[in-house]
């Protein structure tokens, strides 16, 4: 029980430890989550279910990705996808982060931007994408335009939340306590958001890589989406599978990053999760 | 810590405050006079509900007065600042900084000592209120005793003239409560300035205070003053004295009105029951 509760703090906070075991029951029931996945994919396609028979069976899959991984095409193609992805959402953060800090914590800045950007936030990534091509000055740039819209409202509005449910005593304190707006900012509004700003940057980092990807498919040169795209077209239907399997490992892989990073940056919040721990394993 | 603190009177001249909840106006401190001594333990004493927080908010400066005057040395209180501090009822430590870090932050936010000389003094004020081998833990990390104490060090360190303790000692188990009581006895005595301190539990207000404020119901002012003149330094012993039994006897009778007439205006209790009390109109 104790190791349950453990393992789903451990997840929230800080998700790679590498410190836990390597065999144990969670990492079993995933593997046969992951498993099951494919088990099921091969008997559809290999009974010939529906219309799986048009699909690539899993050997097939991992005899191509194999090749694909194999040549300079792949790596090209993932670097490409990965340096759109972090562009994009890096930018996000830059100017998410300070500005949803700012409206969480001043009426006058919340009441100046807020309405324009509802008003911005339904309209899916893509639809800026022409834009884009008109205003930015190369093709690149306009493909890591979607991520970074993709990136920004989570962000953005993560950032707020974590600003508004700060309580309100510690403004008070801080107050009390002699500090300058200024220093308000930084000792209270910025620390006591960093943890939903760390789940903020997590999400957008996901939402990134499906921004990135459509970007490609759309309009692009290299990268997995237009991989993807490419291999529909081409019929080489295998191809398509291994470009949307390399998608989610990169993808994962980024995000577990992102928490990775940010964890470090909230040590209190650690402090939490390890007294939780010590009261519940007492 | 010397005995520095310029010591302050803090004097309400018939102060009245409404507060507005769920669009319904109430009146809350009603021709309310009264003077807080300085450099005595003053205690708030009060049934539940009946402003003593929104008198503190007045002194702290977090609420501006409706009509009347709070004053503090014969001036009006214009907004929150160091000189007098909070401690407030659930623990307002920043839960990002570590306990000594906490206990630095008033000095350095001020910038009106060096870091070593902030340094020395929080280190000399975590060890009286016994946190020496916990500063670099957070205040998740620590009891609620132990952050009750954190907190009174991070305001102590300031030299408030004024301190304004919100039921500091809420929500503690009931060992725990006296130990907090005994500290914070000992810090009062060891380093002066004026304490306003608000509480709901009689036992507690008279054993620390040197006056008892009793408040009356919403609209509220002050009832009586009682000067509870048991000798300092105070401990649990003097709770079997006579002086304490007297004023517990008279404090309990005052309370016991107050809380009678708050059942019949809020129709808990009836007319006969509250020992020919009749219902305002």
């Amino acid at each position: 029980m104790a190791n349950a509760k453990e393992e789903t703090l451990d997840f929230i906070w800080h998700a790679p430890t590498f410190k836990t075991k390597l065999v144990n029951r969670n990492t079993i029931l995933s593997a046969v989550s992951i498993a099951s996945l494919f088990l099921s994919w091969a008997l559809l396609v290999h009974f010939q279910v529906y219309r799986f028979s048009l699909l690539p069976s899993p050997a097939e899959v991992l005899e191509e990705g194999i090749a694909w991984v194999k040549t300079n095409v792949f790596w090209i193609d993932a670097f490409a996808t990965t340096l759109r992805v972090l562009v994009g959402v890096l930018a996000a953060y830059i100017i998410a982060i300070p500005l949803g800090l700012m409206i969480g914590w001043k009426k006058v800045f919340s009441d100046l931007t807020f309405p324009t950007l509802e008003v911005l936030r339904p309209i899916p990534a893509p639809a800026y994408l022409p834009l884009a091509i008109l205003l930015l000055p190369t093709r690149e740039a306009s493909v890591a335009f979607i991520p970074f819209i993709d990136a920004f409202f989570p962000v953005l509005l993560n950032t707020i939340t974590g600003v508004k449910i700060i309580d309100r005593d510690y403004f008070r304190a801080a107050r009390c306590l002699g500090s300058s707006p200024k220093q308000i900012f930084w000792h209270v509004v910025l620390p006591g958001a960093l943890p939903s700003i760390s789940s903020g940057c997590a999400i957008g980092m996901g939402i990134g890589w499906m921004g990135a990807v459509v970007g490609e498919m759309i309009t692009g040169k290299w990268g997995l989406g237009y991989r993807i795209w490419e291999s529909y077209i081409l019929i080489r239907y295998p191809l398509i599978v291994d470009g949307m399997i390399a998608i989610g490992i990169l993808g994962l892989a980024s995000s577990v990053l992102i928490r990775y990073l940010t964890v470090r940056l909230i040590p209190w919040r650690r402090a939490i999760t390890e007294s939780l721990d010590e009261s519940i394993t007492k | 810590m010397s005995n520095t603190n310029q010591e302050s009177e803090v004097v309400f001249k018939n102060v009245g405050k409404m507060a507005t909840f769920k669009k319904t106006q109430t009146v809350i401190l009603k021709d309310c006079s009264f003077t807080v001594e300085a450099g005595k333990l003053n205690v708030l004493i009060g049934p539940s509900g009946c402003g003593k927080t929104t008198v503190i908010n007045l002194i702290a400066g977090y609420e501006r007065p409706d009509l009347g005057r709070v004053l503090i040395n014969g001036r009006p209180i214009s907004g929150p600042s160091w000189e007098r501090l909070v401690v407030f009822q659930e623990t307002a430590l920043f839960p990002w900084l570590t306990c000594y870090d906490n206990v630095m932050f008033g000095p350095l936010a001020r910038g009106v000592m060096s870091k070593e000389s902030a340094h020395q003094e929080t280190v000399k004020l975590l060890t009286k209120v016994g946190l020496e081998d916990f500063r670099d833990k957070y205040p998740s990390q620590l009891s609620g005793g132990m952050q009750r104490r954190a907190e009174l060090a991070r305001a102590l360190i300031n030299q408030p003239e004024v301190m304004l303790m919100d039921e500091p000692f809420r929500g503690l188990d009931a060992m725990t409560r006296k130990l907090m009581q005994e500290y914070y006895l000992k810090l009062f005595e060891e380093t002066g300035a004026t304490h306003v301190f608000v509480t709901s539990e009689l036992e507690e207000a008279i054993i620390l205070a040197d006056n008892l404020l009793v408040m009356t119901n919403k609209p509220s002012k002050i009832k009586k003053v009682i000067e509870v003149a048991l000798p300092r330094p105070r401990d649990w012993s003097m709770a079997s004295s006579k002086r304490y039994l007297d004023i517990k006897a008279e404090a309990l009778e005052l309370l016991h009105e107050e809380a009678v007439k708050a059942s019949v205006a809020s129709g808990k209790l009836d007319v006969d029951l509250a020992s020919g009390y009749k219902k305002p109109e």
